[in-house]
């Protein structure tokens, strides 16, 4: 075997955004992820040069523009390591680790591709929508990108991506639907007659509505993937620590899937969240 | 001035250099090779096998800490039959000393693991995790000098591979421990696996580990980890492979000096996927710089105050 994921070159920050209070992206400029990074993959990166946090923090990338290097990342800035990471100066270095994990991928003959993003869930989703939308040969007939938010100020203000329908949801109605980002599936699947035998489903947020849209995915066997979220010490595979149950329930060495490397993108079916 | 000599020997076996990964930080070796070439580590010990699969405990299994983690997994592994049908043929072939790190839960099980890996072709050395504290025996029997005789003696009697016993820093006098151990027949002691530790979350004010407790690693455990190591070589005649929060070159050869044959570099994988090899040519550097013609010079070498 030859070793293929050599690459921890440093990652030059070319710029920050900040969306909200709370979330900011960053564009990095990093040749290799750019060109290799897919949707639903991560990168793991040290927020600091010193060992405080010790941990890198994985971060689903959320754009690449392979041409000029960049990618981008879009974070929360939640705790010492975002706030960390979030301080960062045009042009400083940093070091990360990637491209990891696998991708979203495509229900060959589902017409429908209808995205479910919650909260800081919303990057790899956002970024599929692109690589769909973008897509010549087997492009979904209709993109549907549903993202939900706590209320207007927390809402996350990304580009519109042509070809792409998108319908935002609040918990508090200060903007789109009044509920979840589920209730939101959930009416728009009655009123427009969605099948599981044309519809695809992907989603990435907080576990409980993660747990929601799986309820919904099985029940109505629909085709489906979600991305999930854990700490990873490593994020290639070889700690064992982001540990998630396997769907059906397991015995011996199978019960656990490891997030970074069995994922982060599951079969809705597959996981116990 | 050449080369630096970075070989070293245990129990009669060379080590292209004394740098090998620590069990349960690079699995069975098949993430890792997508990362650097296992030709160029001096060994690598995978993860805990037992006789019977294990699932490990539920998450969360990891917390990060002040300059390191703790840790839970619970010894999740494949089992003897699927390490053997599955995973050591990667390992055979990848060039490197291959050491198979076994543990079970009474010394019945050990001994079963280490009389079927007897024969097994690609198996350089095994090595006892006599000391895992996420799994209650481990950590009760391992602490026990007595336990720890018999446990390295029953393996002893059905194997001609070398033995490493790994042993416990959760106990009062360690070098008791090393000692047991080649009493026992051990050909190596290595030292520390990580310490009894946890955290908790002030807002839910639950424990932040599934199990309560985990073990801690990482550069907070290496002074503690270079003290064990010390005592362990002035109590024992065997080599001692230090363990206990190597994050570089500079670790290692304390780790030299305080009387260490070779080291395992684990928890430092997680941050830099490269560590072990990073490692190696600081090591390299190190003596380059310092005029210093091979490793084994620094073994044991530290003056007196």
């Amino acid at each position: 075997m030859t070793p293929t994921l050599l690459n921890s070159a440093p990652a030059r920050l070319v710029r920050t955004t900040r969306l909200t209070a709370a979330a900011v992206t960053q564009t990095f400029y990093h040749p290799y992820i750019a060109r290799l990074g897919k949707p639903g993959q991560f990168i793991q990166i040290q927020t600091t040069p010193g060992i405080e946090p010790f941990f890198r923090r994985p971060m689903s990338i959320y754009h690449t523009a392979p041409k000029r290097g960049w990618f981008s990342v879009l974070f929360a800035t939640v705790g010492t390591g975002t706030r960390l990471l979030s301080r960062l100066k045009k042009g400083d270095e940093i070091s990360i680790v990637g491209p990891l994990g696998n991708t979203f991928c495509r229900s060959p003959g589902r017409k429908r591709a209808v995205l479910v993003a919650g909260g800081v869930g919303l990057p790899p989703l956002h970024f599929w929508a692109r690589h769909l939308a973008a897509r010549k040969r087997n492009r979904p007939a209709e993109i549907i990108l549903l993202i939900g938010s706590r209320s207007m100020a927390d809402r996350l203000r990304v580009p519109r991506i042509p070809g792409v329908r998108s319908y935002p949801a609040t918990d508090d109605g200060s903007i789109g639907h009044h509920g979840t980002v589920i209730d939101l599936l959930k009416k728009l699947a009655d009123k427009s007659g969605w099948s599981a035998a044309d519809t695809a489903v992907y989603g990435c947020g907080p576990t409980p509505m993660l747990k929601a849209l799986q309820e919904w995915i099985i029940r109505g066997g629909y085709w489906g993937q979600v991305s999930l979220e854990e700490m990873m010490p490593c994020g290639f595979g070889v700690c064992s620590g982001c540990a998630v149950p396997a769907r059906p329930a397991r015995d011996g060495y199978d019960r656990y899937l490891r997030v970074c490397h069995d994922g982060p993108v599951f079969s809705a079916a597959e996981v116990q969240l | 001035m050449k080369a630096p000599d970075l070989q070293v020997n245990i129990a009669g076996i060379t080590f292209a250099n004394p740098v090998l990964t620590a069990s349960g930080t690079c699995g069975t070796g098949e993430e890792l090779a997508r990362v650097i070439r296992l030709k160029d580590l001096g060994g690598f010990v995978t993860k805990s096998i037992s006789v019977e699969p294990r699932p490990g405990h539920p998450a969360p299994r990891v917390a990060e800490t002040t300059a390191g983690m703790l840790n839970c997994i619970g010894l999740q592994n494949v089992g003897l039959d699927r390490f053997l049908a599955e995973k050591l043929d990667l390992l055979r072939d990848s060039g490197t000393k291959v050491i198979v790190n076994i543990v079970g839960r009474k010394i019945g099980d050990y001994v079963e693991a280490a009389r079927r890996l007897d024969g097994a072709r690609g198996i350089d050395l095994l090595e006892l995790n006599l000391s895992c504290p996420n799994v209650k025996e481990g950590l009760d029997n391992g602490a026990d000098p007595r336990w720890v005789h018999s446990c390295v003696a029953g393996v002893r009697q059905v194997t001609t591979t070398p033995l490493i016993a790994k042993v416990t820093p959760n106990t009062h006098d360690i070098a008791e421990l090393a000692k047991a151990a080649t009493d026992g027949g051990a050909d190596a002691v290595s030292a520390i696996n990580t310490l009894v530790g946890m955290a908790i979350d002030i807002k839910t004010h639950r424990p932040r580990l599934s199990n309560i407790t985990g073990g801690l690693s990482g550069p907070a455990i290496k002074p503690v980890a270079l003290a064990c190591v010390h005592k362990i070589s002035q109590a024992v005649a065997v080599p001692v492979i230090g363990i206990g929060g190597i994050m570089t070159g500079a670790d290692a050869i304390e780790f030299f000096l305080a009387g260490a044959t070779a080291v395992q570099v684990g928890t430092a994988t997680f941050r830099e996927p490269t560590a072990c090899v990073d490692i190696v040519r600081q090591i390299k550097n190190h003596l380059k710089a310092n005029n210093i013609p091979a490793v084994t010079k620094l073994i044991g070498a530290m003056k007196k105050q």
